[in-house]
């Protein structure tokens, strides 16, 4: 038997997950392609978003998606039906993606061949917020329906997200939602968060949405040709 | 519920310091688990049990060091704690902050034999 030790060890527990979201967010930057995270409660509308996001999207860009859930397929079917390449990754009974789910998800895939990569999380506004996936925007979304101070009751998914989108306007004078406290509600979670107010429904729902992830994606891409021509 | 894969990776770490370091045995584990973590330390206590229970960490014991969010602001310089749902410097109400703790899910040290 060896001597008693203490080892000062002073590592991130999730640590290989941050590995491979390091490698994940390196070649993203090597292939041009802007990935895009979407968190939110079961029900908060995002793959509608996403839905509306693609078909919207891509007759400019090459986009795509993957989207994560417990149990069935229903999402990516759905998703499909907007004509671009979707690929489901079925958690099981894993309440989150990893960034090793992502890595395996895109196996085979021609990356360069992409502009906007979009990954729709499990429904759940704990578990996701302490895997990096790799991506270089996260949207947490809130919808009305949900009340304005699911911020203040998961605090962390919104810290961990960096921008804030608002969905289901359309319904928010039905249940009464009230703006200006769902704004100061993510303010004392996340200083300075930017909330996007979106509508699937409404046909002028998304401009202000869509508007920021093109701008977003553009920034992008000229921090990358900068630096490669560097 | 992801402390269970949260207790798996910490197992990971534990397994590879081991080896790594030529030690048999690990008797116990310190780790510290911020507010903004999104891990609840209790689950986390559970989950580690479980995950190491018919392992050769079945009696490694687990302690857990919660560490509350702490900001610095930009305004008045002080690093004040604070509550998670309640991002603002308390002293002079700025939200011109940093988040220096809080944010912590590490493994501090391990004591082998």
């Amino acid at each position: 038997m060896n001597q008693p030790r203490i080892l000062e060890v002073r590592t991130r527990i999730l640590k290989d997950n941050d590995r491979i979201a390091r490698d994940l967010r390196r070649q993203f930057v090597q292939t041009g392609t802007f990935v895009v995270s979407l968190v939110s409660s079961p029900g908060a509308g995002k793959t509608t978003l996403l839905q509306k996001t693609l078909t919207e999207l891509s007759s400019r860009y090459r986009v795509a998606a993957l989207v994560g859930d417990l149990a069935t397929e229903n999402d990516a079917k759905r998703l499909a039906e907007s004509g671009v390449p979707v690929r489901q990754i079925v958690t099981g009974t894993v309440c989150h993606l990893e960034a090793a789910m992502i890595a395996e998800a895109l196996k085979g895939w021609d990356l360069r061949a992409l502009d906007i990569l979009f990954i729709e999380n499990v429904g759940n506004l704990v578990c996701p917020s302490s895997y990096d996936l790799g991506e270089h925007l996260r949207f947490v979304l809130l919808s009305t329906t949900e009340g304005e101070d699911k911020p203040l009751k998961y605090p962390t998914i919104f810290n961990t997200a960096d921008v804030a989108v608002l969905t289901k306007t359309d319904l928010a004078d039905a249940v009464g939602f009230d703006y200006a406290e769902a704004e100061r509600s993510v303010q004392r979670v996340r200083p300075g968060m930017k909330i996007i107010a979106t509508s699937s429904r409404n046909p002028d729902g998304l401009r202000e949405y869509l508007g920021f992830l093109e701008n977003r994606f553009q920034e992008f891409r000229c921090s990358v040709n900068g630096s490669s021509e560097k | 519920m992801h402390e269970l894969s949260i207790a798996m990776s910490l197992i990971d770490v534990i397994t590879e310091t081991l080896i790594r370091e030529n030690a048999d045995k690990a008797l116990s584990v310190t780790v510290e688990v911020g507010a903004l973590s999104g891990v609840v330390p209790e689950a986390l206590q559970t989950a580690f049990v479980k995950a190491a229970s018919n392992t050769p960490l079945q009696d490694c014991r687990l302690s857990i060091f919660y560490v509350p969010v702490s900001v610095h602001c930009s305004v008045c310089e002080r690093i004040c704690q604070v509550p998670p749902d309640g991002l603002l410097c308390p002293n002079c109400g700025s939200s011109n902050i940093d988040i220096v703790r809080g944010r912590e899910l590490d493994v501090i040290r391990i004591e082998t034999s």
